[in-house]
């Protein structure tokens, strides 16, 4: 058979609504929309879940109930976390601009102050660090300075310290950087994300053991209580309910792919009856196919892009191929169905498949 | 090209046997009629010698004969597409160009009166237009063997008439055709006829002296 009878037989048959190639086209199109849509948004919202958590400093860990090697603590940052640093609590500070009140202060180590520094900000240790809560309330900003009753301070940064469920020391405090070998401090922070258990081993081992029973006490705690302790990123994306689009869309796919052929199973055999090759059958079969499932899928494909890139903030595209894989299932699942459906409607079927129409 | 049936004889699995003791020798240049009152088994011996239904005793020979066309005894095609395109189609698959494949496709129409209907769609036409158009399809694919399952059980007198005449002509290009009927018309516009009530198995419609024979 001349590919130009192929392909105009396949032509006519989409044209003629033989193949029912539009309501293939839109089962097609909802499947590989649909499962797809689900993967894109469950993908999406487990973005923003971490995209919170980090903005929250959900990923800080600190060790408690013990003393704290300074140095040990900020020579973690490297070795697993992102950054580390140590605090202690300092001298009540009292600002003369201020009549007379009293507030808090900790001692920190440089590590401390590369935590929280914001992007593009420089773990400056020339200088105190203020929340921005109280750099509001005094009018402050980085590199002014304030008179307090021990003398001229400057203020090398300041640090946003939201009440969102953070430890609130920090809310309203002033920092002060001090050398990591200075004394023994109280806590050690750190931050790692993705969130993983060595840090727990990390952060324990900056404790300086005393043997004594306050040895006991010391515990891993987390800065922000506010969120799941337990949460594990990489897991809660291989757990997500929707990783069975891509299963659900095979099943579709190869469901659609035979109801395409095995309703026109009379028809394919008796084409067989009439000298056409099995080869030739096969072809002109995927020509059909090539008007329906292929655009159909493109069509969801190019839909999810959209998608993609208006509601993904971090990485469109990353998630767009993640969603995509769904809607490239539903497509093979059609497209093998087809080819082994197709091969296994034979000539010699005619007789039996005309008499059970 | 020859079709050499001996000894033929069937049976489905748990039925009577539908006849025995038959055989015979066809060569193409002749229209066989297949004969009997329905349930005789008329459709049965068409897919024996089809090949598609094991027979339960005797053998069948193909010589030669490596295609074999079918025409059913309802028509069936797609609704949608014209009559042209579906005897078009054999043309097609034998490598002819749509062009070359209609013109043909036309001349097959004209012999089953049908050049009228050409560019009707399938689902348009009537149950005996449809019929003719099978035919004109199998033909199409000129198999070697042609059978065809009461093709007059459609069609009104007049069109029956010019079936049979057509059918009766066929063989003269070269196919072997069988053509089963009850219709007396259709009888008697074939060269040779094969009654299977000749064959039924004793003791149940004839006596003992079985008829023995080919097709003359
Ligand atoms: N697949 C089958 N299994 C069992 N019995 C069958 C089958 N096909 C046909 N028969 C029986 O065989 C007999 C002959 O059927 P058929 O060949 O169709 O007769 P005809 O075409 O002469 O009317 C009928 O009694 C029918 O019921
Ligand atoms: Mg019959």
């Amino acid at each position: 058979m001349k590919f130009s009878s192929i392909w105009s037989e396949a032509c006519r048959n989409v044209a003629s609504g033989a193949s029912r190639a539009v309501l293939f086209l839109l089962a097609v199109l909802i499947c590989a929309l649909g499962l797809g849509g689900v993967e894109l948004g469950s993908i999406t919202s487990l973005e923003q879940q971490a995209a919170q958590r980090i903005a929250a400093d959900a990923d800080i860990s600190t060790v408690i109930g013990g003393k704290v090697d300074g140095t040990a603590c900020d020579r973690l940052a490297g070795s697993g976390p992102q950054a580390s640093g140590a605090m202690r609590t300092g001298p009540s500070v009292r600002l003369l601009a201020s009549t007379g009140r009293e507030l808090s202060s900790y001692e920190v180590t440089p590590g401390m102050l590369a935590i929280l520094a914001g992007s593009g900000q420089k773990a400056d240790s020339t200088g105190v660090w203020v929340s921005s809560l109280m750099a509001g309330d005094f009018g402050l900003s980085r590199s002014s300075t304030f008179e307090t009753t021990s003398g001229r301070t400057h203020v090398a940064g300041v640090y946003d310290w939201p009440r969102d469920g953070r430890d609130s020391r920090f809310a309203y405090s002033i920092l002060i950087p001090v050398s990591p070998s200075s004394e023994r401090f109280e806590e050690c922070w750190a931050r790692r994300w993705p969130v993983s258990s060595g840090t727990d081993q990390l952060l324990e081992s900056t404790v300086i053991a005393t043997g004594s029973a306050t040895d006991s006490n010391i515990a891993i705690s987390r800065v922000n209580k506010g969120f799941d302790q337990h949460y594990d990123a990489a897991s809660s994306y291989l757990g997500r309910p929707s990783r069975l689009a891509g299963l659900l869309g095979l099943v579709a796919g190869v469901l659609i792919g035979f109801a395409g052929i095995w309703r026109r199973r009379l028809l394919y055999a008796a084409d067989l009856h009439s000298g056409q090759s099995k080869a030739d059958q096969l072809l002109e079969m995927l020509c059909e196919e090539a008007f329906w499932a292929w655009t159909g899928v493109v069509c969801a494909v190019v839909l999810l892009a959209g998608a993609a890139v208006r509601l993904v903030r971090s990485d469109p595209w990353a998630v767009w191929a993640a969603s995509v894989r769904p809607v490239c299932l539903v497509l093979c699942g059609v497209v093998c169905a087809q080819c082994v459906t197709c091969l296994c409607v034979r000539q010699s079927q005619l007789f039996r498949l005309f008499k059970n129409r | 090209m020859r079709l050499v049936i001996t000894d033929l004889a069937h049976r489905y699995p748990g039925t009577d046997v539908l006849f025995e003791h038959l055989s015979l020798a066809i060569e193409p240049g002749r229209t066989v009629a297949v004969c009997g009152p329905s349930g005789s088994g008329k459709s049965t011996f068409l897919s024996l010698v089809a090949g598609w239904e094991k027979p339960y005793r005797g053998t069948i020979e193909r010589d030669g004969i490596s295609t074999v066309g079918w025409v059913f005894q309802n028509p069936y095609g797609v609704a949608s597409r014209t009559a042209l395109d579906h005897v078009v189609f054999p043309l097609l698959a034998k490598g002819f160009s749509r062009r070359q494949a209609q013109e043909q496709a036309r001349e097959e129409l004209e012999r089953f009166d049908l050049g009228y209907a050409a560019g009707r769609l399938f689902r348009e036409l009537s149950g005996g237009e449809a019929q003719r158009l099978m035919l004109a399809r199998a033909v199409c694919s000129r198999p070697d063997m042609l059978l065809v399952d009461e093709p007059t059980a459609q069609l009104d007198t007049r069109s029956a008439r010019s079936v049979a005449a057509v059918l009766g002509n066929l063989a003269g290009q070269g196919m072997i055709v069988l053509v089963a009927t009850h219709d007396p018309k259709m009888r008697d516009a074939c060269e040779s006829t094969i009654d299977l009530a000749d064959y039924a198995p004793a003791g149940i419609v004839e006596g003992p002296e079985e008829a023995q024979g080919v097709a003359s």
